[in-house]
């Protein structure tokens, strides 16, 4: 067999490898979790009323924000859920970065009728929206991280890191500090507040993401 | 504030403002209003009244009129210069002095106890403009030395065009009213004084269509006749005269209606609108589409990479699916405004009054919602609050305004007198037999139309532009003309066919519905209105 022939084959299985990483029968639930979530909020976003006279009573379920508000839960959940895969399958640093970006990319492509569907409901502009989205994977990034983190650190043991993460999960969405909040800063996206406040609700997750990516990286070097 | 400091909640209430002598030139008054509380959301409306185009008295104050909706904070009333600057602030409580329904009120001296239903008002306190009576169901002119200037005759006429009811006491005060005002409005002609039972009594030529009430031994004491869609009642003594037995009588005669107002009828529009939205049986099959495509792809198929590309296909042919259903424009709308429109013209006593009423509610709009009314509009009272009122900013500019995002056009409230052309005009005419004539150049079709005699009632198809001719076989009953009408239509007729003087008179009653969609900026506008066309005969 000829060299090219080797690495033709060894790319093939790689790729094969990867896309096995990305999602398997095994590995599936996250995703689901997910689209259960999303497409709850979904529903939950279209009109209970029929006529004007019933918007009052139930209507303020029946927007964009409460759809975005599960995305960005759902993002959250599946961020956390990814991040203990990655450690359960004992995937390396980079690897790990790698599929989890691939994940990430999956769930935002295969949840994107719903959020078409949204904007069809609500038309608006697309722009607002499409930042809530960037907004969502960054958060689904971070937590896939300090999850993926938590779940590896041997001082913690598996139910510790569980139980951990997801407190952390649950003060990062319900916080009063306005700007960290996912819920608090897609409606900051949403309404369009200026470009000054857009861009601290978007470096929040991505500050956030950023120093636990370098903590990572330095942590990956030293072992 | 109000009427003496007394107004109704939800009316148009007249604000009277004396501007102190000041250095820089004043330009602007600028009314706000806060609405709700931190527990249900906030809001707020501002009026900004141009003084340049405000009614002011000989006394140089200035009347304007705004609607109040709530009480719990007081109004702030700012004076803004021609350089933009604030020069004067107040603060106006409005706890005091509210209503919950419109009330009686009396202009002059009343040797009797009034009661408790009514509130006074001086002559000097009156207000200029008509709908600044908008508070009040009837009111009572008793002994005025000095009588009333023209323009509060007028401003009482238009009210009583309007819907409103006037009751005058006369007798031997009748010289202290006489005017042209007194003698338009006055139910009787060529009038003089008589002696009679110890009291002086005024007596005349009654005008058409005037009706006596009330007599005493003999003598008429109260004549009513019908004015636009008011009524004017006339007491033929004067109050010194009237005793307590007639003054209860008195009492129990006079209707308490308020001006004719279509703003129920718009609310009730409002409530009935359809809301547009995307279906919730799509929705659900889209979920599930999701959720079973993925489920199954990911357990049944082995080979990793054919997984992938085959959740990558599905994922596409779902988005397509979902793009598709962008096109179906089944958005959901972030405005809902119902807005009813009057047109009435009485044809033999010359008079006319047209109006509009807006309902509207707002959900979910970025940025909030400001309504911008065209110079010179009169302010609607609005009866629907925003669904949550921290979304929205709702403010009325009554001139140019800034970040606006609605602007409803047409919405004058004005009597009108007639002879005079109108642009576009609806004639009807009855041979008193089987043959009625519609000349409709209003410039479009009317959907629906009624033909109210004392007679009986006759449902009249499509009206089309130019001459229509009916012929009105048998009246049909009441329950089955509100069958045979358009649902959105119903509450109008219901309204006038309370409010049309019948008596002797037919009336063409025409119905027109325009809906219509604005976007602007992202904010969907569903505008529906119906416009009402009553012609007398």
């Amino acid at each position: 067999m000829i060299p090219q022939e080797i690495s033709k084959m060894t790319k093939s299985r790689r790729w094969e490898e990867f896309c096995q990483g990305i999602v398997n029968s095994k590995t599936w639930q996250p995703f689901f979790t997910f689209f259960l979530i999303a497409g709850l909020g979904l529903f939950l976003s279209i009109p209970m009323a029929a006529k004007v006279r019933g918007l009052g009573s139930l209507g303020y379920l029946s927007n964009a924000p409460v759809f975005f508000s599960f995305y960005l839960l759902a993002s959250g959940i599946f961020g956390a859920n990814i991040g203990g895969i990655s450690a359960v399958r004992e995937e390396g640093w980079k690897e790990s970065l790698k599929l989890n970006a691939a994940r990430i990319f999956l769930v935002g492509f295969f949840s994107l009728p719903f959020v078409l569907y949204e904007r069809a409901m609500s038309p608006g502009d697309g722009a607002r929206m499409s930042l809530v989205l960037l907004y969502a994977y960054l958060v689904a990034f971070l937590w896939a991280t300090v999850s993926g983190g938590l779940e590896r650190s041997s001082r913690l043991g598996s139910s510790g890191a569980f139980i951990l993460k997801y407190a952390l999960l649950i003060f990062y969405f319900v916080t009063p500090a306005g700007l960290i909040s996912p819920l608090a800063g897609s409606t900051i996206l949403l309404q369009a507040k200026g470009p000054r406040l857009i861009f601290l609700v978007l470096s929040v997750p991505a500050g956030l993401l950023s120093f636990f990516l370098i903590i990572g990286s330095w942590r990956n070097f030293r072992e | 504030m109000g009427l003496e400091g007394k107004f109704s909640l939800g009316r148009m209430v007249p604000l009277t403002v004396r501007v102190p002598p000041m250095e820089a030139k004043p330009a602007e008054l600028l009314v706000r209003q806060k609405l709700g509380n931190p527990l249900r959301g906030s809001a707020t409306v501002d009026f900004n009244f141009s003084l340049r185009e405000t009614e002011r008295n000989s006394e140089g104050v200035f009347e304007l009129t705004l609607p109040i909706y709530d009480l719990a904070q007081p109004l702030e009333i700012r004076l803004r210069d021609e350089q933009g600057k604030i020069q004067l602030s107040k603060e106006v409580p409005l706890e005091e002095g509210w209503s919950q329904s419109p009330f009686s009120l009396a202009v002059g001296d009343f040797p009797l106890s009034l009661g408790e239903g009514f509130r006074r008002l001086s002559r000097e306190q009156m207000p200029l403009s008509w709908s600044s009576y908008d508070s009040v169901s009837n009111l009572w002119l008793g002994r005025i030395p000095g009588g009333l200037s023209q323009q509060k005759w007028e401003a009482l006429g238009e009210w009583v065009l309007g819907g409103g009811v006037l009751l005058i006491f006369s007798g031997s005060d009748v010289y202290n009213l006489d005017s042209p005002g007194f003698r338009r409005l006055s139910p009787l002609s060529s009038f003089r004084l008589v002696e009679g039972s110890g009291e002086t009594y005024l007596t005349g030529v009654e005008k058409d269509g005037t009706e006596l009430v009330m007599e005493q031994g003999g003598t008429p004491l109260l004549f009513k006749r019908r004015y636009g869609t008011g009524s004017v009642f006339l007491v033929t003594e004067g109050v010194d005269g009237i005793r307590e037995k007639e003054w209860e009588q008195l009492l129990e005669t006079v209707p308490s209606s308020g001006s004719l107002s279509l703003q129920e009828e718009a609310t009730s529009l409002l409530n009935d609108t359809v809301v547009n939205r995307p279906s919730r049986l799509l929705a659900f099959l889209l979920i599930g589409a999701v959720l079973g495509l993925f489920a199954l792809i990911v357990n049944r198929v082995n080979r990793a990479r054919l997984r992938l590309y085959l959740l990558l296909g599905s994922g596409m042919v779902l988005i397509l699916f979902s793009t598709f259903y962008i096109g179906q424009e089944e958005t959901v709308n972030n405005i809902y405004l119902a807005r009813t429109e009057l047109n009435m013209r009485d044809a033999r006593s010359d008079w006319g009054f047209g109006s509009s009423w807006l309902s509207f509610l707002g959900a979910n709009v970025p940025g909030g919602v400001t309504f911008e009314l065209e110079r010179g509009g009169d302010l609607p009272p609005l009866v629907q609050m925003p669904q949550k009122l921290k979304e929205g900013r709702y403010g009325y500019n009554w001139k140019e305004g800034q970040g606006l995002t609605l602007t409803p056009s047409g919405l004058k409230r004005e009597v009108r007198t007639f002879p005079q052309r109108e642009e576009g005009s609806l004639l009807v005419s009855s041979n008193g037999d089987e043959k009625l004539e519609v000349i409709n150049e209003l410039g479009a079709e009317l959907d629906q139309g009624v033909f109210l005699t004392p007679e009986g009632t006759y449902p009249l198809e499509g009206i089309g532009r130019g001459t229509n001719t009916h012929y009105l076989r048998s009246p049909v009953s009441e329950r089955e003309i509100k069958r045979w009408l358009k649902e959105e239509f119903v509450p109008s007729y219901e309204k006038m066919e309370k409010s049309v003087p019948l008596e002797g008179r037919s009336w063409f009653l025409g119905f027109r519905k325009e809906d219509q969609l604005e976007k602007n900026s992202g904010v969907r506008t569903r505008k529906r209105t119906v416009k009402l066309y009553v012609i007398q005969a």
